[in-house]
């Protein structure tokens, strides 16, 4: 049943706005990541690794957690705006089932999205930092153990996006949850700020694995946060009535 | 057999009864006229009916099965609704609605045709649904109530924000609905001239109390009425307001 949601909620966004999101905001960050690195070359020297600080710093603090932000947000808009509450909860699935497909969906989105920005990365790194090679593969895990980082922030903001209708307002949320999460990474805290695991995760704005020895404390939180908002998603939806 | 079949059903919002005590009955194979002006507490009845809201006290029993978490999902998978809004995706086309929806109930896709030509949609192949006038959206919300061919079909104020000949499109629909599925029909409006020629049963609520309900043609020989249509006796409107005012006086304090 949570396959036969899940292939829904895909076919929900065919020819839908989100995939203009999904392809146009990563190319901001992996601007400026290049711009600054070709302006700062003297400094960054160690390159790939260099230009992925670059490219992760803006786009770790103030992108991703948005753009989870926004799929979540856009993924209950169509349930909110088109009136389909009802419909989908006389659907005879589960009703957690919902709930985690449109997780699963948002972690499909969050994925592509990775592998999307070490795409742009290595475009950028060959055709304006000339930087020799390819870059190191070590990237490329760092940017998927950051879309494992991404799930409780989906979960949150599902949840927060299943409950208000606004779509704004949980994106703004996720914003301040990004900038916020820099903060508690930098105190050596970001296991408990689920907007910090993502940045963890990701390696955003080293060069040196943040995560080196801490995997298992790191992948505990975000399977503690996923299930505590998970969690908290299953008895709203099971207690409260239906407003369409 | 009763299809449905409420025990004391009540729903109480912040100290506010709207709906009080329900015992509704309603007979395998009728279209069942559920009858009260706004604010009754039909839609609230409905979606209790269907698990959206819960019941403060009572309980529900459709297709002879208490509605519980346990059988929720084998009740829904043999009832067909559309409550308030037809829901739709509007970004994608008829025929992509309805795929999805047969997703989630998971039936064949091969049962969207026959959906969209019992509801006449067959031929908006490309048209996006955000395009579509309010009689087609009515139109693709009763297709998405008909897929999996219920047993059960439940539909609130259908024809509501329908112009005179969509009316007429949906009345005919709905009629024809038991004889061409086989389904039983709850039909929820505040149009009693309308209803009236389209239903076999009825329910009559007002401020959450059900005042009457029963085979329409006793109503009408108990009350002296006749179908509109005939124009010859009392309408069905002129019972209900009968039927309240009765209630009212029986509610006054001696």
């Amino acid at each position: 049943m949570l396959l036969r949601c899940f292939r829904a909620e895909m076919r929900k966004l065919r020819g839908s706005a989100v995939w203009l999101v999904f392809f146009a905001v990563p190319l901001i960050p992996a601007g400026y990541g290049t711009f600054n690195y070709l302006q700062n070359q003297g400094i960054l020297s160690e390159g790939w690794y260099s230009l992925f600080t670059q490219h992760t710093l803006f786009y770790a603090m103030f992108f991703f957690a948005p753009m989870v932000g926004v799929y979540a947000g856009y993924l209950w808009r169509l349930e909110h705006r088109g009136g389909n509450w009802n419909l989908l909860m006389t659907a005879p699935v589960p009703r957690f089932s919902i709930f985690a497909a449109k997780g699963m969906t948002a972690l499909a989105l969050a994925l592509l999205t990775q592998l999307w920005v070490f795409a742009l990365f290595v475009l950028c790194g060959k055709l304006f930092a000339r930087l020799p090679g390819l870059p190191p593969a070590e990237i490329l895990l760092w940017l998927l153990r950051g879309a494992c980082g991404a799930l409780p922030v989906i979960a949150l903001q599902l949840l927060l996006s299943m409950v208000i209708r606004s779509f704004a307002a949980p994106v703004l949320f996720a914003l301040g949850g990004g900038v916020a999460g820099m903060l508690f990474c930098s105190r050596d805290m970001g296991l408990i700020w689920p907007y910090a695991l993502m940045l963890l995760g990701m390696n955003s704005n080293r060069s040196e694995d943040v995560l080196a020895g801490g995997l298992f404390g790191y992948l505990l939180a975000c399977a503690g946060f996923t299930l505590l908002f998970g969690l908290l998603a299953a008895a709203l939806l099971r207690r409260r009535d239906v407003r369409a | 057999m009763n299809v449905i079949e409420t025990k004391g059903l009540t729903k109480v919002y912040g100290g506010q009864t709207a709906v009080d005590a329900l015992e509704l009955r309603v007979p395998e194979g009728c279209v069942y006229g559920f009858i009260g002006p706004n604010g009754a507490g039909k839609s609230t009845t409905l979606k209790m009916l269907l698990g959206l809201a819960h019941p403060t006290r009572g309980s529900v029993c459709l297709l002879g099965r208490e509605m519980n978490e346990k059988n929720r999902l084998e009740l829904l998978r043999q009832t067909g609704s559309l409550i308030e809004l037809p829901s739709c995706y509007a970004h994608l086309t008829a025929r992509e609605n309805l795929q999805i929806l047969a997703l989630l109930k998971g039936i064949s896709e091969k049962e969207i045709d026959h959906a969209l030509e019992m509801v006449e949609l067959e031929g908006e192949t490309r048209r996006r649904v955000g395009e579509f006038s309010l009689g087609m959206r009515q139109r693709l919300g009763i297709a998405q109530a008909l897929l999996g061919q219920p047993k059960l079909l439940i539909l609130d104020e259908p024809t509501n924000g329908l112009d005179p000949e969509g009316i007429r499109r949906m009345r005919a629909m709905i009629r024809a609905l038991p004889g061409a599925c086989g389904a039983t029909v709850l039909l929820s409006s505040h149009l009693l001239g309308e209803l009236e020629q389209i239903v076999d049963h009825i329910g009559i609520l007002n401020q959450g109390h059900l005042l009457w309900q029963g085979p329409l043609e006793r109503l009408l020989e108990e009350r002296g009425g006749e179908v509109v249509v005939t124009r010859r006796a009392r309408t069905l409107e002129e019972i209900f307001l009968d039927l309240v005012h009765e209630r009212e006086e029986a509610e006054k304090p001696c």
